[in-house]
């Protein structure tokens, strides 16, 4: 009998700690780089992928928040002007959860003459990935290529099956390992996996329950875009204070780039 | 000798005449005619502000990675307009 309640005992520890070991390496810190190469100007930004059982957030890694847009003349020619507008207080933030079937964005625009941060509410776009036999070897882990399409870009990623969790950087998810690389065929996004901490400390938990600032303004997508089509308009309104009542002006030679180049039918409409 | 006596008076009749329109010209005073362009020149002031279009060249970038360019320009405007934009939005850095 001892026998038996010793074996039930020991069965019952062993499945215990199993389960403990499972949850924490479903708790991870992923520092990756993001490197957009837009008209041949690459620019690299930091962030980091926190990821649970059920949700992950990408946050962009910096440290100062100063609450300003600026609005720097690059030249001084008195009647040739020109602005660089940079969002300042504003940490770009994807949160992606399983369970809600939902992603969130926090992004700033400039509306109505000030810096305005809204929560942008889309639901998870199941990406149908092609899993290739190719392999390859990134810091030590055994990856597999894989590709893709997402919003009119063509995606190649090396996933690792070493780490068994959907995540990966930005909005791109669902493969059946942690994300390490992507990069579009037009070699414009990318994003290169620095760091890895699995199983992240436990008593990060409190990052799982991470919740957006209440005072930002919830939006659909749809309105996330059409806001962003009205920025120059926005600049253009600012400026009419300054000038006499009446005064004639044209928006010309408007060019935009995004990550996300088409939307869905479902967003569209 | 009568004739030269009618000679010489004609001289200095015509002589008299000459001088006497010379007093009266004499009312319009130097300062007068110095005043007179600058007067002219308030009644045209573009002859002295130059009117252009105003271009004004936007680069945004925004938070998600996107970048917007744009520019706006601003018809027949004076230098002195054109430059409040630029120093409003210099000033201006919080919106």
């Amino acid at each position: 009998m001892k026998k038996i309640t010793v074996l039930i005992f020991s069965l019952f520890l062993q499945n215990l700690l199993l389960a403990q070991t499972n949850n924490s390496e479903n708790y991870g810190l992923v520092t990756y780089e993001r490197i957009l190469n837009f008209d041949n100007k690459p620019e690299s930004t930091i962030f980091s992928l926190f990821f649970n059982p059920n949700s992950s957030v990408f946050y962009e890694n910096r440290k100062e928040i100063i609450e300003e847009t600026t609005m720097k003349p690059i030249t001084d020619d008195e009647f040739d002007l020109s602005f660089e507008v940079k969002f300042n207080g504003s940490k770009y933030i994807v949160l992606t959860d399983f369970e809600k079937d939902s992603i969130q964005s926090q992004v700033s625009l400039f509306s109505e003459g000030k810096q305005q941060t809204y929560i942008v509410q889309e639901k998870i776009n199941n990406i149908k990935w092609t899993i290739l036999s190719e392999f390859s070897t990134i810091n030590d882990f055994k990856t597999q290529k894989a590709i893709g399409e997402f919003r009119g870009r063509k995606f190649n990623v090396w996933f690792t099956n070493q780490i068994p969790v959907k995540y990966g950087p930005w909005k791109l998810n669902g493969l059946p390992g942690l994300i390490l690389e992507v990069s579009d065929e037009r070699n414009e996004v990318m994003f290169y996996a620095k760091s890895i901490k699995i199983p992240f400390n436990i008593n990060s938990k409190s990052k799982s329950d991470f919740e957006f600032n209440s005072d930002f303004e919830k939006i659909s997508l749809t309105n996330y875009l059409n806001l962003k089509q009205e920025q120059v308009n926005e600049v253009k309104n600012l400026f009419i204070s300054k000038l006499p009542r009446g005064a004639k002006m044209e928006i010309s030679n408007i060019k935009s780039n995004s990550i996300e180049l088409e939307y869905e039918k479902l967003i569209k409409n | 000798m009568k004739k030269t006596i009618l000679i010489i008076a004609l001289i200095c009749s015509s002589l008299s005449n000459f001088a006497s329109s010379e007093i009266v010209n004499e009312n319009i005073s130097l300062t007068d005619i110095n005043e007179q362009p600058i007067n002219i020149s308030f009644q045209n002031p573009k002859s002295f502000t130059s009117f252009k279009d105003c271009t004004v060249r936007l680069d945004f970038e925004l938070a998600d990675g996107s970048t917007i360019e744009g520019e706006i320009t601003f018809e027949d405007v004076s230098r002195w307009e054109c430059s409040k934009m630029q120093f409003g939005a210099w000033w201006a850095r919080n919106f």
